[in-house]
């Protein structure tokens, strides 16, 4: 297997700077993510941790280029991969910049590379592992020739030799070689994802996205699936965004950890920060909602009420109607980005500038 | 289960009618998004508006069955605005009488259809077992006979008229409801409404009736439309090959039959049934499009 | 998969056998006697008995359809009451006719519609969708035979260059497989589209794209495998259709096939040899289901395992 080269002396391997991605139907327009960054070095894990609608698939989609359009679009901002700009924002002269800040609108994108270059990127630099495993196989299609498709589109190989590696491929994840030839109806779920993690790793990616990859398993695959991400991670020391509700998973896997909410970023920093140091309310109430190993009979604590529709979203604040530490302030002002640390910051009022992480 | 004392049903029945009467006004509000549907829905009226008014304009005898040859053949004129047929008769009178006809028998068909199929859908449906594998083939047979032949063979061993031809173009359309009826009732057979309007007692066919059929509604509501439209065309082939309604009744279909003969230097012959025939099928077709889409917003967009 | 299509082919028999009785119920009770037809005003009371007892329809009617279907197996459609020969002497010749037709017709459909039904879904909401739509729902609401009449005063009254009638030669089948195939290639265009509108959202056409695959190659080779299965229903479905229309259109256009035997017969009361053109129709129609049903295990491996496993289709 050739070593993909680093084509820049960057250590980013991902870098993600000010996301905006919108969905406008007749009826309404939805602001799925509203301003997002998020850096990702070289064979580090960056969990993103959210509850469902957060934008956190959508974020994934971007990196890709393949928010769904029609409806989606990526308004602004840009993503850098690995140094090369996928999505740039547009060059604007000084007078242009003023004038749209001064309707308030945000300095427009495009992807800084043709289709077919993104074709390139997607499965060999860049791969993702969908939720959903019952439906992220073509049923018509085997196995083998699904996972030989990407090979033969990246590495150029016959398909015979395609063949070959995809049966390589398969036994890496534990499933029998002589499979290759059977459907996708014919494995259970557990084994469905290790498929789509073969597919995923065929190519020998630099990034890995996997899209909450064990949400529709069973606990005990659950577990077995993780053990093999993590394996094969050391194994191809490629980065990973790791997308999932399950804080669980993120201190298991991750190195750094984002959350978000509506849309946004609300605090993000080490394992050790959002773990030891939880600072956002709201990733205080994900803490509370899980329940405690070591006092079972502990009440759970589920965030009250449910996250604002993303097609009308509160004036300040997105947590603040749910917030129980909210003031007059948050319901009319967004918060800004607050650095704690070096590595941790928060979006919130209760912290100011030079603070220092307290724990809720 | 809270039960209301008033009219003996509980609360979650009335939330759930709630529900769907609020569910019916916004599929309403879709549906009139759907501009191809509202101008279905305005064609259409206009034209059973016509079939309806037709005696206040015209004299049926006199104009639209009585022959008069001194005038046969004339292009559109004032006095004939789509001109005069081969036997001297007003073509756009004519037209609007044989919308009575084909409205009649393509509504009735659909509605013996509907009610025979939901009966045999539900029984099969909801009993299951030996009688449904007994229904189920007896639909295989009607299925495997095209509509139209058997259309044909019942008219031609009864007589060709509008109740007759409701009933023999409706019994091909019966096994289409069933299977939807069916296949509805299947699905929902299970759920927790229908076991819980069981735990109180509820008898067989109420809870049929009441919690199955108002439910799968809208499927069948969409197959009507689509069945209507289907049903008119298939009297029209049926008259056009002149087994159907006889002569001199106006009807689409024989009068194209009549015109095929002219048309060499009378075009405008066969283009009145032919146009009424497609835009009132067409309407029958989009309105039941538009119902669908209007009941499934995730296909539009 | 043989053992599923003989057993399939086994299950044929009874609603062929379902389908005659339908049939043969519906003619029996058909007012008019064949007697009087085939002998003329002028004949004797004791030929007429012998007639009677000759073409077996004096005997009660369970004995009539019992007889019937023992002959069918045999090959005899029983006797015209028209002619006074064999059915299938008629009916043989004009089998041919309405084959050619319905294959031609079949195929113009797929070729068509096929394309047309992707080209609509990929393409949403634009102008080629738009036209593609209005072209489909025209072509399912318009009636055959009045397509044929147009198409007729176009090629062969105005344009000339098309036969509008007969059978002579290889050309004049073009304009009645052309008529035959509208209302089919209408909505199987329309059922592409829906279905590949579906699939287009699915997530296994999400997990190509994300592999590299380019769209062509996920519209027409992800998709197209997945979103054609609906198409071959609706053809299978509408194939009834499709010959049922044929008494419209060989009337028009003046081919003698089965279609307008039918029509012929039903005018003159020739009951067996109605019965004889339904039995072929029914038959045929079964037949195509047949195929359609071994075409979806050609394409969908989930199908295939439930045909090998020995399951009956939902």
């Amino acid at each position: 297997m050739e070593e993909k080269k680093i084509t820049s002396e960057n250590e980013e391997m991902l870098n993600i700077k000010n996301l905006v991605v919108h969905y406008e139907t007749d009826e309404a327009l939805v602001k799925a993510i509203n301003g997002i960054d998020l850096v990702i070095k070289h064979g580090k894990a960056h969990g993103l941790v959210g509850e469902t609608g957060a934008g956190k698939t959508t974020t994934a989609l971007s990196i890709l280029n393949l928010v769904p359009d029609p409806p989606g679009r990526i308004v602004s901002g840009e993503i850098t991969l690995d140094g090369e700009k996928l999505i740039a924002e547009l060059p604007l002269t000084n007078e242009e910049r003023e004038k749209l800040e001064a309707e308030g609108k945000l300095p427009p994108c495009a992807p800084a590379k043709t289709e077919r270059e993104f074709e390139h990127i997607r499965g060999d630099k860049v791969a993702m592992i969908f939720q959903d495993p019952m439906t992220a196989l073509n049923p018509v299609m085997t196995v083998g020739d699904q996972i030989a498709e990407s090979i033969r589109l990246h590495q150029g190989l016959d398909r015979a030799a395609a063949a070959e590696r995809a049966k390589e491929m398969l036994e890496l994840v534990g499933i029998p070689g002589i499979r290759a030839n059977e459907y996708p109806h014919q494995f259970s779920g557990g084994m469905k994802q290790r498929v789509i993690i073969s597919m995923a790793l065929a190519c020998n990616p630099r990034l890995l996205i996997a899209d909450e990859p064990t949400t529709a398993l069973d606990v005990t695959i659950q577990a077995q699936v993780l053990d093999l991400m993590r394996e094969l991670r050391d194994k191809f020391d490629m980065a990973l965004l790791m997308i999932t509700h399950d804080l669980g998973i993120i201190a298991e896997m991750c190195d750094e950890v984002s959350v978000m909410y509506a849309g946004r970023i609300v605090e993000h920093g080490t394992l050790e920060d959002i773990f030891d140091n939880t600072s956002h309310p709201y990733t205080q109430g994900l803490f509370n909602s899980i329940p405690n190993i070591e006092d079972r009979k502990s009440d759970l604590k589920p965030i009250r009420g449910l996250m604002p529709d993303p097609a009308n979203l509160p004036a300040g604040c997105a947590f603040c109607p749910r917030c129980d530490y909210a003031t007059e302030r948050c319901a009319v002002e967004k918060p800004e980005k607050i650095w704690l640390s070096d590595t941790h910051c928060v979006e919130c009022h209760l912290y100011q500038q030079g603070d220092t992480a307290k724990k809720l | 289960m809270n039960q209301n004392p008033v009219n003996g049903t509980s609360n979650a029945d009335l939330r759930k009618a709630y529900k769907r009467q609020s569910q019916g006004r916004d599929i309403w509000r879709r549906f009139c998004k759907n501009k191809m549907a509202v101008a279905a829905l305005i064609v259409l009226s206009i034209i059973v508006l016509a079939a309806c008014t037709a005696d206040l304009f015209w004299d049926y005898e006199q104009d639209a069955c009585a022959l008069n040859i001194s005038e046969k053949l004339q292009k559109p004129s004032r006095e004939h605005i789509l001109g005069t047929d081969e036997l001297g008769r007003d073509i756009l009178c004519r037209l609007v009488y044989g919308a009575r006809v084909s409205l009649e028998v393509g509504i009735g068909a659909a509605t013996f259809a509907l009610v025979i199929g939901a009966i045999l859908g539900s029984i099969g449906g909801y009993y299951g077992g030996r009688v449904d594998s007994i229904i189920m083939r007896v639909t295989d047979v009607l299925l495997a006979i095209p509509g139209l032949l058997l259309g044909i063979a019942i008219v031609s061993a009864f007589k060709p008229t509008v109740f007759y031809m409701a009933l023999a173009f409706g019994i091909s359309y019966v096994s289409k409801f069933t299977r939807i009826i069916r296949s509805a009732i299947l699905s929902i057979r299970d759920q927790e409404y229908v076991e819980a309007a069981r735990a109180i007692g509820a008898k067989d066919h109420v809870i049929i009736l009441r919690h199955i059929l108002l439910n799968c509604m809208a499927p069948i509501l969409v197959q009507y439309a689509l069945c209507i439209g289907t049903r008119i065309l298939s009297v029209s082939t049926l008259s056009f090959i002149g087994l159907g309604i006889q002569a001199p009744t106006p009807d689409w279909g024989s009068m194209l039959a009549g015109a095929r003969a002219y048309i060499r230097g009378n075009t405008y012959l066969v283009m009145g049934p032919g146009l009424a025939l497609l835009l009132t099928i067409s309407s029958f077709n989009i309105i039941g499009d538009g119902i669908r889409d209007a009941l499934d917003p995730r296909l539009k967009k | 998969m043989v053992k599923y299509a003989l057993k399939r082919l086994l299950y044929m028999i009874p609603v062929t056998i379902g389908v005659i009785f339908v049939v043969y119920l519906i003619m029996y009770l058909t007012p008019g006697d064949p007697v009087a037809l085939l002998l003329g005003p002028d004949a004797t009371p004791e030929l007429i008995e012998e007639t009677r007892a000759a073409l077996g329809i004096s005997d009660p009617f369970f004995v009539q359809f019992f007889n019937y279907v023992i002959n069918l197996f045999t090959g005899h459609f029983g006797t015209s009451w028209y002619t006074g020969n064999d059915v299938s002497l008629r009916l043989f010749s004009a089998i041919p006719y309405t084959l050619i037709l319905t294959i031609l017709a079949l195929a113009l459909a797929l070729i068509i519609s096929i394309p047309m039904g992707v080209i609509a879904a990929v393409r949403q909401n634009r102008p080629a969708d738009y036209a593609v739509s209005l072209f489909a729902i025209c072509g399912v609401s318009a009636p055959t035979f009045w397509v044929g009449i147009m198409l007729i005063l176009l090629f062969s009254v105005y344009m000339g260059i098309l036969p509008s009638a007969g059978v002579d030669s290889w050309e004049s089948y073009i304009l009645p497989s052309i008529t035959m195939s509208f209302n089919l290639l209408a909505s199987i265009t329309r059922t592409q589209r829906s279905s590949m509108l579906e699939v287009l959202r699915a997530d296994y056409i999400r997990t190509a794209k994300a592999k590299g695959v380019s769209n062509r190659v996920a519209v027409y080779y992800h998709a197209l495998r997945n979103a054609i299965i609906p198409s071959i229903t609706v053809a299978g479905i509408n194939f009834g259709t499709l010959m049922g229309g044929s008494v419209a259109i060989e009337t028009v256009f003046a081919v003698p096939g089965v279609g307008r035997l039918l029509s012929d017969s039903i005018k003159i009361h020739d009951t067996p040899t109605v019965i004889g053109c339904m039995v072929f129709t029914a038959i045929t129609v079964s037949i195509v289901n047949l195929i359609v049903d071994m075409l979806y295990a050609a394409i969908d491996p989930r199908i295939k395992a439930q045909y090998l496993k020995g399951g009956k289709k939902s």
